[in-house]
């Protein structure tokens, strides 16, 4: 079933993109002259073009990350895909929630469904919740089997959720969608895929089933997914940044998406029958980590939906949608391998017939998202070899020269491009706030000054892990550029603080790296020193940093709006979760969560 | 919705003992494979482009 659906960008899409295409471009030139400005004063050789093509590609992205958070401030226009809707309205489509996991903690997932599925019924709603198991270990699966029981009994929800745990785990996540939709789709017409964290209210599964309704080429609606139950000073920072700086950009992308927006794989609505005719995914050919199956999903099926004529809209507005963000850094690093692996397979889909353009930029955005750590990693190298291997200065280049030639300072030209990096890096993050200040938005981040303090200690975390993050990202393209298979391990969700021991585990060999680096620096071009400080310095500290920014802190560091008024949905979570851990003594058994009365 | 429960006083609090049974409805949907494999490269250009360098190349060992 094709649509006809015109997906043509509208003038405003059209002037988005064209402003932040045109951004990038202009100040990725300007970069790249002010390298070769600074190269050309000892002269010009093959080597300084690789560089400027390297600070090219990655100013381009930096300027591309920044344009989206500007087009997010600019004034509103109402697009096609924000429409309004008449909220008061009653569905009576047959929706699903499907809730897929795979080694996941049960009692914190199905305590998270009990919660929504409390918040369901309060709003009115009439959903079946189906989770679809990929456990294949037996003791997990009747862990899950006692969790269950403990749902049910809590929910009175026998007539209305379901669980099903699948015997072969072909396709990972995707794989276990599709042998849903195969299986049962027909009796539903909207599916909302969520991931073991997620957490949606009753209110918001409302609206979005009310959009899909009242829009029917509107295949796909994603909402943006606010973090929730943060509690580590670097969790809290993510927290504080996805929901202060998040919808911003996100509006941003939402103004360049026109009607070919993404997907993010979870606190999504779907159109059933649109993503059974479209997004049947194949394997690859091949072996992993570019062959097999397809491992970021959801981008393809956004793409596969547009190929068929579908609007795909993102849509920050919609509020009550929740997920749970990593921890610590390590586990962010290894959420990221596998992210990074996801994308650098899109390289095999960029020609993928009857792709719309906007859809191969955005596997594009997401190859370059972690190619681009790599540019960086070669570029700092590759400056720090060409100062090395530079000529000796020729102080009298002409016979019989009286006065000596002095090879002319360049330090003009690279403090002018690391500020022009940094600002592309800061700017938008201070336009937020000041926008945020002017239109009162940081009165749910506990004030103006609370918001600004947050925001510049959120930019110093960053600033300081950035060199440790890199590192990884580097060492992840690197692996899956060398076909390491990562595979796709659960998330360890729920991890606690790390001490400095178990950081430096991961990251001696960025200390090593850092050290060897600095000390070389020092030996053979110790005119760079003071350049390569905010790069070799966190490297050699990052147990360290990442044990220090591991540890819990205070609800008031990083207030967000949950912070200030729990949902309700969150707090019947905790609340549900808490009763269910005492009940198991904090540890789940099948014999003791068997027990429950049903 | 139908499905394999065992009914109590409210009716919807008790399952069976057989996780099997704990299923969603059956309602198959057909979902066809997508095809992803890029088109191979139009060689029409190529070929004669091709040819009529062969061509030329005959052309010129006729006349040398």
């Amino acid at each position: 079933m094709k649509t006809h659906t015109d997906l043509s960008p509208d003038p405003a899409t059209v002037v988005a993109r064209t402003s932040a295409i045109s951004f990038a471009v202009v100040a990725a030139v300007a970069a790249c002259l002010l390298v070769v400005d600074a190269d050309r004063q000892d002269g010009f050789q093959i080597w300084d073009v690789f560089r400027a093509g390297l600070i090219f590609l990655t100013t381009c992205w930096l300027a591309w990350g920044a344009a989206l958070g500007l087009i997010g401030l600019s004034p509103r226009h109402q697009t096609r895909a924000q429409q309004p809707t008449d909220l008061t309205a009653k569905s009576l489509s047959a929706t699903v929630v499907l809730v897929p996991i795979c080694n996941e903690d049960p009692i914190a997932t199905f305590a998270r469904i009990a919660a929504m599925d409390h918040s369901i019924r309060a709003a009115g709603l009439g959903l079946d919740i189906v989770i679809l198991s990929d456990t294949r270990a037996e003791d997990k699966q009747a862990t899950e089997h006692a969790a269950f029981r403990m749902l049910i009994a809590e929910t009175h929800g026998s007539d209305h959720i379901y669980y099903r745990n699948r015997k072969d785990n072909r396709g990972r996540k995707a794989g276990n969608v599709e042998d849903f939709i195969v299986k049962s789709g027909g009796a539903y017409k909207y599916a909302v895929t969520l991931d073991a964290d997620s957490l949606m209210s009753g209110a918001a599964l409302h609206t979005m089933i009310l959009r899909m309704d009242a829009d029917p080429k509107l295949g796909l609606l994603q909402t943006l997914p606010q973090i929730t139950g943060a509690s580590s000073f670097f969790a809290r920072a993510m927290q504080f940044a996805a929901a202060f700086h998040g919808p911003i950009f996100t509006k941003g992308l939402e103004r360049m998406q026109g009607a070919v927006g993404p997907y993010w794989g979870h606190n999504a609505i779907i159109r059933i029958d649109a993503f059974a005719q479209s997004c049947r995914l194949p394997e690859l050919a091949g072996k992993a980590p570019f062959g097999g199956h397809i491992l970021s999903h959801d981008y393809v099926e956004a793409a596969l939906l547009a190929r068929n004529g579908w609007r795909v809209i993102a849509d920050h507005s919609i509020d009550g949608s929740y997920e749970e963000g990593p921890e610590n850094v390590l586990a962010y690093a290894k959420r990221d391998r596998r992210w990074c692996q996801g994308n650098l397979q899109h390289m095999r889909l960029l020609f993928a017939p009857g792709l719309a353009n906007w859809s191969r930029l955005v596997f594009v955005q997401g190859i370059s998202a972690y190619l681009v750590s790599l540019f960086w990693a070669v570029f700092l190298v590759s400056t720090v070899s060409g100062t090395i291997f530079a000529p000796e200065p020729d102080y009298f280049p002409e016979p019989n020269q009286l006065f000596p030639v002095f090879p002319s300072d360049r330090s003009r030209e690279i403090f002018a491009l690391a500020l022009g990096i940094i600002g592309l890096l800061i700017l938008p993050k201070i336009a937020i706030l000041v926008n945020a200040a002017m239109t009162t938005r940081t009165r749910n981040f506990g004030g103006t000054a609370r918001a600004l303090s947050s925001v510049l200690f959120e930019i110093l975390l960053t600033s300081l892990l950035a060199p440790v993050m890199l590192a990884y990202q580097t060492r992840a393209v690197l692996q899956v550029l060398l076909r390491q298979d990562g595979g796709w391990p659960a998330n360890a969700r729920g991890e606690g603080p790390l001490t400095v021991a178990e950081a430096a585990r991961s990251s001696l060999w960025i200390v090593t790296i850092g050290a060897l680096s600095l000390l070389a620096i020092w030996y053979l071009a110790p005119n760079l020193m003071i350049w390569l400080l905010p790069v070799t310095l966190p490297m050699i500290a990052a147990p360290f940093l990442i044990s220090w920014s591991s540890q819990p802190v205070a609800a008031h560091h990083f207030t967000v709006p949950e912070d200030m008024n729990m949902p309700p949905v969150v707090s019947a979570f905790h609340a549900i979760h808490a009763k269910w851990r005492t009940d198991t003594h904090g540890s789940m058994s099948a014999e003791k969560a068997s027990n429950v009365p049903a | 919705m139908t499905k394999t429960t065992l009914q109590n006083d409210a009716g919807t609090a008790c399952i069976s003992d057989n996780p099997e049974a704990w299923g969603p409805p059956e309602a198959p949907l057909d979902m066809p494979l997508q095809n992803l494999t890029p088109a191979p490269i139009d060689l029409k250009i190529a070929n004669q482009i091709r040819h009529l360098l062969a061509g030329l190349r005959i052309g010129l060992r006729h006349e040398i």
